[in-house]
């Protein structure tokens, strides 16, 4: 309960400068967009696998302790078995020819249920694999810069391009400092017998419930802190004219072209399979 | 002994890219009844050890024995620990989570189950005893309430508890001098007046060397020096090395060692100095303040 920041590593930054990190944050995030749209897209085990491959040898290049990346991802696989267990009960097919394992009222447990829910499973786990690895391997001021860059054409439309990426960073931001946040009132409450983890399932609720109300007033005051701060560094986002000017200007490498070019063809290769292979 | 610690090490952030070892070996005793000052340099590993010796922190290596009781073995339960050893942290903010003074101090007795009256009387006579008239501060917000003031709710929330051991992180840290010395009396008369065991942190031996019974000097995880305040300040040289703050007797002791190369270091008060320097100069008597000259 403590140490909760140890199991958690969603929206953390991990700075160790592999081939992922160093990559255009452009690039990385285009990249991002076409597998995912590829992943959402596939559907057969055979290009589900030719994806598993893929994302070995990103977990290769981004040098991340794999145990670290799949801790990070326990909690959300274990909500996903629940969801597993709801899509096999209640599973319609489409085809009469359902070859039924158990039957009992409403609830039937056949053979296509199970295949059809495990393929779709394994697509959100390599879309959140994917998801938090781009998180893991890019810091918020770079997925920031290079989602402002390419949404710029937006603008245009007269679409708040900059405010819209900032209200998302922040909020991202907000991630990493709500979990330190929960670890402090825990210790805080823990240190005056309040007894975390321990108990039954109602006794463990309430135990949580203690927190939730002094995390949401302490997370309202530190955003009152941060814009108070933001105002008094003259942040303005839209003022009339005025162009915010970057530290740290977005180059274009080979690589990035090289990592872009590589990321469409295994979307074509995976589509292609996904069409071609019987199962 | 109330606390002995054995042979500890505890690595935060284990199994992650941001792993530090934080102690790396430690073993002390905390005797009953004293004020023990754990003293050492940033990142040292003293507020690590204040959570592992209260069984917040799960040592990845060695034991925590309580009244000479393993903390993390079987019959010994670990909450109960809590309420006998109260912990102040060092930003009150990392502490208080209630609304008003009132409900927060009052906390510890309402998850004690303790019948309202007790629990009102607790609150009346913690909120007292840290300086905060009861019936003015009952109801105010925590959030009006100045740093200082905070830091007192803290130590009344802790007090109401009734515990029999308090820990202090980094007591006088972003107090004024004034604050600071209130602050200090205020931990003498715990000790004093309720026989509470203090142990209290500081990278400053400055403010603790008049006030502890015993010092433990932490450096990278490790004990490095522990004894009497007089023992560990005979070691100087090597506290200054440790970027360890020294009190301004020791300051001057050091610095009169270019003169005299023998001169001790170790004394707690003005007067021992004095005493000490006469050895040096036979001829001067103490209302002569010749040393000016030199």
């Amino acid at each position: 309960m403590i140490e909760i920041s140890r199991h958690i590593s969603f929206g953390q930054y991990v700075d160790n400068g592999s081939r992922l990190t160093r990559l255009d944050p452009r690039a990385k995030i285009l990249c991002f967009v076409i597998v995912v749209a590829a992943v959402t897209y596939i559907s057969h085990f055979a290009s589900l696998a030719l994806c598993l491959l893929f994302c070995l040898f990103l977990q290769w290049l981004s040098r991340l302790p794999l145990r670290y990346v799949l801790q990070g991802m326990r909690m959300f696989i274990s909500f996903l078995l629940i969801l597993f267990a709801f899509q096999v009960l209640f599973y319609t097919s489409s085809t009469q020819a359902a070859s039924t394992i158990w039957h009992w009222g409403v609830l039937t447990v056949s053979w296509e249920g199970i295949i059809h829910s495990t393929q779709v499973d394994l697509r959100v786990i390599f879309l959140y694999y994917l998801t938090s690895l781009l998180m893991l391997t890019t810091s918020l001021v770079d997925l920031a810069d290079g989602a402002e860059a390419l949404l710029r054409p937006l603008r245009r439309l007269g679409l708040p391009v900059h405010e819209l990426v900032m209200v998302f960073v922040v909020a991202l931001k907000f991630v990493p400092l709500l979990i330190t946040e929960v670890e402090r009132l825990s210790i805080a409450q823990a240190t005056r017998g309040v007894r975390f983890g321990r108990g039954n399932p109602l006794q463990r609720i309430r135990a949580l419930s203690g927190i939730i109300v002094p995390l949401f007033m302490s997370g309202l005051q530190r955003v009152e802190m941060l814009s108070t701060a933001m105002e008094a560094r003259c942040y303005r986002a839209g003022y009339r004219g005025w162009r915010r000017s970057k530290l740290r200007a977005l180059h274009w490498n080979r690589s990035d072209s090289l990592a872009l070019v590589c990321s469409a063809l295994l979307c074509a290769l995976l589509i292609a399979l996904n069409l071609v292979s019987p199962f | 002994m109330l606390f002995e610690v054995k042979d500890v090490y505890y690595t935060r952030m284990r199994g992650t890219p941001f792993a530090v070892e934080a102690l790396k070996g430690c073993s002390l005793a905390i005797p009953e009844g004293e004020i023990t000052a754990i003293v050492g340099p940033t990142q040292a590993g003293k507020s690590t050890l204040l959570l592992t010796l209260l069984g917040l922190l799960r040592p990845t290596r060695g034991s925590v024995l309580f009244h000479g009781q393993d903390i993390h073995q079987a019959p010994f339960n670990v909450e109960d620990l809590r309420l006998r050893v109260g912990i102040v942290f060092q930003s009150p903010e990392a502490q208080l989570f209630e609304e008003t003074v009132g409900k927060d101090v009052s906390f510890g007795p309402r998850r004690k189950r303790l019948p309202p009256a007790q629990s009102r009387r607790l609150v009346q006579e913690s909120l007292e005893a840290v300086g905060l008239p009861y019936e003015e501060f009952r109801t105010r917000y925590i959030s009006s309430l100045s740093g200082g003031q905070k830091r007192r709710v803290a130590i009344a929330g802790v007090l109401a508890l009734e515990p029999e051991a308090i820990l202090f992180d980094e007591p006088t840290a972003g107090l004024d001098p004034q604050g600071r010395q209130e602050l200090l009396a205020l931990i003498q008369r715990l000790k004093m007046e309720r026989r509470l065991t203090i142990v209290l942190t500081s990278s400053s031996l400055a403010d603790v060397a008049a006030l502890a019974d015993q010092v433990i000097v932490l450096h990278e995880g490790r004990v490095v020096l522990s004894g009497s305040p007089r023992s560990v300040l005979a070691h100087a040289k090597e506290l200054l090395a440790l970027d360890i703050t020294l009190p301004e007797i020791t300051q001057i002791a050091l610095g009169l060692r270019s003169l005299w190369p023998s001169l001790r270091c170790d004394m707690l008060t003005l007067a021992e100095l004095e005493e000490e320097l006469l050895r040096f100069l036979p001829h001067a008597t103490s209302q002569e303040p010749q040393l000016s000259s030199s």
